[in-house]
């Protein structure tokens, strides 16, 4: 036991003189201020106006209740504005006074309709008596919100593992593995005593993030027991690079497809119907995503925990089982 | 000078052949491809889905019906259920949905929406002038608006959804592989000192950093080929793909050398490489929602770039994006090869 928490004490001391640990923290923390300004402008993304000032403040404001308006003074300069890369829908009046469109071509379907809608409803003056309300059904939490902040913790969590990956490489690189292998040290001791920080630093992370984002208003315990299990993949992962690789061009290759698999279980987890989710079910940051998801948007129950973290144990022990002789042997 | 260039470049491809890199930028490229063609859903899309349930009896039924029904039959994403307890348990289940109920209110047709509660306003506005248009549409004198086509009309929603992500990937991986990758590169000269042995012989520094970049270029290189032939075969424009991949990956390599210069070891170094590789995705967003543009995602040089790509993946005629973001890219380039020479000579100054 000394001598575990001797190498978490080296990997600390090391961390904190390399100001490793600093980083570690800071990086996550100031993705998650730059995220806490993106959510909110990202929510109240609409479509987007270059109105010709000649339309007059009523049709202006009318284009308000839609989207962003932005105001010109001549079809040239709605022309320049129209032709960036970005969609907006230019809105004149042509020489016999009726509404134009200006349009570059390419814009999505509501950057086309949605104006043409507008017009409509300003010169119609026929319309059927139809009432229209409005009601939800209570999430207030914008899927940017939610997605980003999970990815973000998922982030957090893999970094962890992969500095513990290229701290081993380094070790391999400087000899300092082969001093301690001539220690009276095992190689259990040298694993866990490593995976400590990798497991710790991942803690304060995700509760920091969390609170950036003002998202504490969860089941911390969930969110604690997530963590830990999710930072033990990290870990594992980790140490897998850090054995493999023979030099730190290698780390990266291998940390490459580290997050090639871990960003393929994210989107994947978003974008693929509940049906298809069987095909991501192998990488266990699949079940960290959607256990976030459940107890960020607070539908998870406690036996969805205990099935998703199971998911995560068994995988990543099996992982390391897997990979135990190549990691004894990297160790070596 | 040139010869000294050449001979680093192939001691460099000859370290990453060595080191499997070639075959890790090929394993990926030919993963991404299987990802786009087969796991990405052809016809996914970012708008939500919308289930209605039509309950209304009164004397407007056919008309009212026969809004829906086209607008089912014009939307995959619109379906019909049975009851209004069927969308609310469909909404919970997809966070990207939202219900509509047709019904009679106060002895009037009444068309209620149901959202998650997230929506904003001018959403809601939209959604609401969206099904108010196609109805009264039934019962009033048409309205032709004149449109003015600054180019030629394009749908570019008619690219298949997988097809489309194909500029993303090739941003991320192709020409911001060299951001991440570079680092690598210069560590390990760093620790087996190989740059000291550089040092004392009559190489420069400019032409060790071009090789560096050039290596980067061509991995670039081989992993947009492989994936642009594999999922749009020859419809692009290989020509114009060919030079800003070229471009974009000699800024993101100088980016990645110049960020990497400011530490002395990969580990340090990989936490802010990592993240400002994260900040350069941000403008993915816009690019899925391209009337979402604020002012701090355009001025990342990740917004215009995949658009150029797009144009050259999926090409439409409009060659102007392409030769702006080319010109930026020369520019940023050149100033970026400067800064990171200047970054490099501080470093062997001080060291």
């Amino acid at each position: 036991m000394n001598r575990i928490i001797n190498i978490f004490k080296r990997d600390i001391s090391s961390s904190v003189r390399d100001f490793l640990i600093l980083y570690m923290i800071i990086a996550p923390v100031l993705l998650a201020i730059g995220l806490k300004f993106f959510i909110p402008s990202a929510t109240s993304a609409s479509l987007q106006f270059a109105l010709d000032s000649s339309v007059g403040n009523e049709v202006i404001e009318e284009f308000r209740r839609y989207g962003n308006v932005e105001v010109y003074s001549s079809i040239g300069e709605i022309e320049d504005r129209v032709n960036k890369i970005d969609d907006i829908a230019g809105i004149t009046l042509n020489d016999k006074g009726n509404f134009e469109m200006v349009l570059e071509g390419n814009e999505t379907h509501d950057t086309k309709e949605i104006p043409q809608k507008i017009i409509r409803s300003i010169v119609g003056k026929e319309e059927l008596n139809v009432g229209y309300f409005v009601r939800d059904i209570g999430i207030k939490m914008s899927p940017i919100a939610w997605i980003g902040g999970i990815s973000l913790i998922i982030t957090a969590i893999t970094i962890g593992g992969i500095l513990i990956g290229l701290n081993i490489i380094e070790e391999k690189e400087s000899k300092t593995i082969m001093a301690l292998n001539v220690s009276p040290m095992g190689k259990v001791e040298f694993i866990i005593g490593k995976s400590i920080i990798g497991i710790l630093i991942p803690i304060i992370n995700v509760f920091i993030i969390l609170w950036i984002l003002n998202m504490l208003d969860v089941n911390l315990i969930m969110v604690l027991i997530m963590t830990l299990a999710s930072s033990i993949i990290g870990v594992v992962i980790g140490f897998l690079i850090g054995v493999t690789s023979s030099n730190q061009i290698a780390g990266i290759a291998n940390m490459k497809l580290l997050f090639l698999i871990v960003g393929a279980s994210i989107i994947g987890a978003i974008l693929l119907p509940e049906t298809k989710h069987f095909l991501l079910y192998w990488i266990p940051t699949y079940w960290s995503f959607i256990g976030f998801k459940g107890i960020l948007l607070q539908t998870i129950t406690w036996g969805q925990v205990g099935v998703y973290i199971t998911w995560i144990l068994a995988l990543t022990i099996l992982i390391f089982l897997l990979f135990k002789r190549r990691i004894n042997k990297g160790l070596a | 000078m040139l010869k000294r260039y050449f001979g680093l470049l192939k001691k460099d491809i000859m370290v990453s052949f060595r080191n499997y890199f070639f075959l890790v930028v090929v394993g990926v490229a030919l993963i991404f491809v299987s990802i786009i063609n087969f796991v990405i859903p052809e016809d996914a899309e970012i708008k939500p889905n919308v289930y209605y349930y039509f309950e209304y009896e009164g004397e407007h039924k056919d008309l009212l019906r026969d809004v829906f029904k086209e607008s089912e039959a014009k939307h995959k994403k619109v379906t019909s259920v049975g009851s209004r307890e069927e969308i609310l348990e469909n909404m919970k289940k997809n966070f990207n949905s939202i219900g509509m109920v047709m019904g009679e209110r106060d002895n009037r047709p009444a068309l209620e929406f149901i959202l998650q509660g997230y929506e904003n306003q001018e959403v809601i506005n939209s959604l609401i002038l969206s099904m108010k248009d196609d109805i009264d549409a039934r019962v009033r004198a048409d309205i032709e608006i004149d449109t003015l086509l600054l180019k030629g009309e394009v749908e570019q929603e008619k690219v298949p959804f997988n097809k489309n992500v194909l500029p993303i990937f090739l941003t991320l991986e192709p020409i911001m592989l060299g951001f991440v990758m570079i680092a690598a590169f210069i560590f390990m000269e760093k620790d087996e000192e190989t740059i000291k042995a550089y040092r004392v012989s009559p190489g420069r520094l400019p032409e060790y950093l071009a090789s560096k970049i050039t290596l980067m270029v061509i991995l670039g290189l081989i992993s947009t080929l492989i994936s642009t032939a594999l999922v749009v075969g020859t419809k692009a424009n290989y020509l114009s793909l060919i030079v800003i991949v070229t471009l974009g990956s000699i800024f993101a390599s100088n980016l990645g050398l110049i960020v990497a210069s400011f530490f002395d070891s990969i580990s340090k170094s990989i936490i802010w490489i990592l993240s400002f590789n994260i900040v350069f995705s941000v403008p993915f967003a816009s690019y899925f929602m391209p009337n979402f543009a604020p002012l701090y995602i355009r001025i990342l040089p990740t917004y215009s770039l995949q658009f150029a790509l797009r144009e050259a993946v999926f090409p439409t005629g409009n060659m102007e994006v392409i030769y702006s973001t080319v010109m930026t890219f020369i520019v940023l380039s050149l100033i970026s090869y400067g800064l990171a020479i200047l970054a490099y000579k501080r470093n062997l100054v001080e060291n």
